[in-house]
C-alpha cells in the first residue's frame, strides 16, 4: 500500500468537503467536520476522472493528481476566509467516561476485521466485477474509461457499464495512488459515517444509550457486510442521509444556505445511484409541506422543490445524456428500461418485500433484529408517551417514503428486484437511528440515567462517606 | 454503568442470532488474519478471494499462450454441454472473463461467435482447446455444442 498517496486523498478530500462545508456555511465541530468533509470530498473526487475524460486527457497518476489539487485549490479559494482557525483553540479534548469508552473499544473491534478485509481482498460483487471494476482496472491500464472492455462481448454486463462512475472513478484514482484493489475509501467512509451518525446520537442521548444505539446499527449484519464490499448502496446510503439531515436542519433553523447544501448533497447521492431521484421526488411534499406550515411565500416554497430536484438532475443528465452519450461506444435508452405495469403490481412488490425482506424471509439473517428494536420503540413511544417531538416525525416520513418507494422503483423500472431492494432499504436505518435519538422512550430513559448519574455524584460530593480520621493523640493513646 | 454496559452488550451479544453473527463475522477475523499474513501476495490473495474460476481463467491464459493465438476469441459451450461430461463449470461471464485474464470469450448466442478463432471441446476424456480456421469451422462446433447440448 503506497501510504503517502493514501496520506495525500485523506487531506486533500478532507480539504476539498471542508471547503463545501465552509461555501454553505455549515458550521461543525472538528472531528465531525473531518469526518463529514471527507465523505463529501471522496465522492467530489469521484467526479474527476469523468472530467478528465471530458477535457480529452488521458487518465494518468499526474493527470489525476493534478484535477485532485486543482479542485480541492477550487472549493477552498474563494471561502478561506471563512475559516475559523480559532476552534482549534478552542478544542478541549474531554477524555469520555469508562462506560462510553466500553462502547467504543467495542465499535473499534468491529470495525477492525472490515478495514482488514477492505484492505486485504480485491473486489468481489458480481455487479462490480462487471462493471466499474472491468472498466477502472482496464482504465489504468490504457488511460481512458472508453477502454477495451467495451469491446468485450458485453452480454448482461451492460447496465453495470452504464451505472455512473462513481465506484470506477474512485477505484481509477485509488488504484493508482493507493493500492492495486482500490477499495480504501469505504473503509474512510465507514469510520467516517460511524464518527458523524455517533456524533448525532450523542448529541441528544446519554453515552450509555448512544453506544447502545449505535451497537444495534453497528451490527446490522448485510450494512456490516458493505463495509468491505464495494457496491453502490452503502454510499448512497450516506449521502441521502446527509441530505435528508439537513434538510430538515434547515426546517428547524430557516437557513437556506443548508437547504442548498442538501441539494448538493441528493445530486451527489443520484451521482452514486440514479434512481435516488425517485426518492428526492417522494421527499419533495414533506419539505413543501413544511415551508408551507412554516409561513414561507408560495413562490419561495415552489422554486425550492424545483431546485431539490433540478440539483440532482444536473448530476443525472451530465451522466446519461451527455458523458454516456458522448464518451461511451454503448449507449443507454431510460425509456426502454421503465416499465410502468398495472398498480396492482406495486401492491405485490410491497407484499414480496415485506414478506422476503422486511418482516420474513431473510428478513433476520439480512438485518438481525434491527427493524424489530425499531418497530418496538415506536410501539412503546406510542402506547405509553403518545408524543412525537418533529425530528421523531420528520424521520418517520423519511422511514416511510424509503419503505413506499422501494417498490415503486420495482414497479416502475426493470432492474429493479427483491436483491436490489434489499440494499437499497439501508437508506431507512440512519433515519430509523435518529428516530431512536428523539423518540420518547429514550429521552427519557436518558433524562433518567442522567439524574441518576447527578444524584450519585452530587451525594459523593455533598455527603461524603465517613473516612476514619487517624489523629496523632489517638494513635498515641493506642500505642 | 461501566456494569451495565458489559452486562448489555453480553446479554446482546447471546441472542442467538448476534452470538453466531459475531463468531462468523467478527471472530473469525482471529484466525483469518493469521492466515492472511502467510499469504500477502497480490495474486494469493486474489486466489482466496475469486476461487477456482480465477484459477482456471488463468490457467486457460497460459495455455492459450503457448498455442500462440493471434487476438485470440474463445467460443464457450453453454453450460448444458458441460453438465452432459458430468461436469459442473461455471465459466464468468465475458467481462469478468476478461478482467481475470485479459482473454476475450463468446458465447454460442452471441452475435460474434463467428468470428471466434479457439473453442473448448470435450475429446477423450478432457476439454481441450482447440484453433478454429474459418466461420464454417465455428458452424461444425457450434453443430457439436447443439447436438450434445440437447
Amino acid at each position: 500500500m503506497n501510504l503517502p498517496g493514501l496520506l495525500f486523498l485523506i487531506v486533500t478530500q478532507f480539504l476539498a468537503g471542508r471547503g463545501i462545508l465552509a461555501m454553505f456555511k455549515v458550521k461543525l465541530r472538528p472531528l465531525i467536520s473531518f469526518a463529514v468533509s471527507s465523505i463529501i470530498g471522496i465522492v467530489v473526487f469521484s467526479l474527476l476522472p469523468m472530467l478528465i475524460e471530458m477535457f480529452h486527457m488521458p487518465i494518468t497518476k499526474s493527470n489525476v493528481i493534478i484535477f485532485i489539487c486543482a479542485a480541492t485549490l477550487l472549493l477552498n479559494i474563494f471561502v478561506i476566509k471563512r475559516y475559523d482557525f480559532g476552534v482549534f483553540k478552542q478544542m478541549k479534548i474531554k477524555f469520555p467516561p469508562i462506560y462510553e469508552l466500553l462502547f467504543i473499544v467495542l465499535f473499534i473491534a468491529l470495525a477492525v476485521p472490515s478495514l482488514w478485509r477492505c484492505y486485504y481482498y480485491p473486489p468481489n460483487a458480481r455487479d462490480v466485477m462487471s462493471g466499474p471494476e472491468a472498466l477502472a482496472e482496464y482504465a489504468v491500464k490504457e488511460h481512458t474509461i472508453n477502454n477495451s472492455v467495451w469491446s468485450v462481448n458485453l452480454l448482461e454486463s451492460t447496465p453495470n457499464l452504464l451505472k455512473p462512475p462513481f465506484i470506477t472513478d474512485l477505484q481509477i484514482i485509488y488504484k493508482l495512488l493507493v493500492h492495486p484493489f482500490g477499495q480504501v475509501w469505504l473503509s474512510i467512509m465507514y469510520i467516517c459515517f460511524s464518527v458523524w451518525l455517533y456524533s448525532l446520537v450523542r448529541e441528544k442521548l446519554h453515552p450509555f444509550l448512544t453506544g447502545i444505539v449505535m451497537l444495534f446499527f453497528l451490527t446490522i449484519p448485510e450494512v456490516y457486510g458493505y463495509t468491505y464490499i464495494i457496491l453502490w448502496d452503502y454510499s448512497n446510503m450516506i449521502l441521502f442521509f446527509i441530505g435528508f439531515y439537513y434538510i430538515y436542519q434547515y426546517i428547524v433553523t430557516k437557513e437556506y444556505n443548508l437547504f442548498l447544501f442538501s441539494c448538493l448533497m441528493y445530486g451527489l447521492a443520484t451521482f452514486i445511484r440514479l434512481d435516488t431521484l425517485v426518492f428526492i421526488a417522494l421527499s419533495a411534499p414533506l419539505l413543501a409541506y413544511h415551508m408551507w406550515k412554516g409561513k414561507e411565500p408560495f413562490l419561495r416554497i415552489g422554486y425550492s422543490v424545483v431546485l431539490m430536484g433540478a440539483i440532482p438532475f444536473i448530476f443525472y443528465y451530465v451522466w446519461v445524456n451527455i458523458f454516456v452519450k458522448n464518451y461511451l461506444p454503448v449507449g443507454i435508452d431510460v425509456g426502454e428500461q421503465l416499465n410502468p405495469q398495472p398498480l396492482s403490481i406495486y401492491f405485490d412488490w410491497l407484499s414480496g418485500m415485506n414478506s422476503q425482506l422486511l418482516f420474513g424471509g431473510d428478513n433476520i439473517a439480512l438485518y438481525g433484529y434491527f427493524i424489530y428494536i425499531f418497530l418496538l420503540i415506536l410501539v412503546i413511544d406510542i402506547i405509553f408517551f403518545r408524543r412525537f417531538s418533529k425530528e421523531a416525525i420528520f424521520m418517520l416520513f423519511g422511514i416511510a417514503i424509503i419503505y413506499f418507494g422501494m417498490p415503486l422503483l420495482s414497479y416502475l423500472t426493470t432492474w429493479f428486484n427483491i436483491t436490489t431492494a434489499k440494499r437499497g432499504f439501508f437508506k431507512m436505518f440512519p433515519m430509523m437511528i435518529l428516530y431512536m435519538r428523539s423518540s420518547a422512550l429514550f429521552t427519557k430513559l436518558s433524562q433518567l440515567i442522567t439524574t441518576f448519574e447527578f444524584h450519585t455524584l452530587q451525594e459523593a460530593t455533598i455527603k461524603p462517606k465517613p473516612q476514619p480520621v487517624k489523629h496523632a493523640n489517638t494513635i498515641k493513646k493506642k500505642k | 454503568m461501566l456494569a451495565a454496559g458489559i452486562l448489555v452488550i453480553t446479554i446482546y451479544f447471546k441472542l442467538d442470532f448476534y452470538n453466531s453473527w459475531m463468531d462468523e463475522r467478527i471472530l473469525a477475523f482471529n484466525e483469518e488474519i493469521y492466515d492472511h499474513m502467510d499469504r500477502m501476495s497480490y495474486e494469493e490473495r486474489k486466489k482466496i478471494r475469486w476461487g477456482g474460476i480465477y484459477t482456471a481463467t488463468t490457467g486457460i491464459r497460459e495455455h492459450i499462450k503457448s498455442l500462440k493465438i493471434k487476438d485470440p476469441l474463445i467460443l464457450l459451450p453453454p453450460p448444458s454441454y458441460y453438465q452432459r461430461f458430468g461436469q459442473s463449470i461455471s465459466i464468468p461471464e465475458p467481462v469478468v472473463f476478461y478482467y481475470y485474464s485479459g482473454l476475450k470469450t463468446t458465447t454460442v448466442d452471441s452475435k460474434d461467435k463467428y468470428k471466434a478463432n479457439c473453442c473448448i471441446i470435450f475429446e477423450g476424456k478432457n476439454f481441450v482447446f482447440e484453433k478454429l480456421k474459418d466461420s464454417a469451422d465455428v458452424a461444425r462446433v457450434l453443430n457439436i455444442y447443439k447436438s450434445i447440448a440437447k
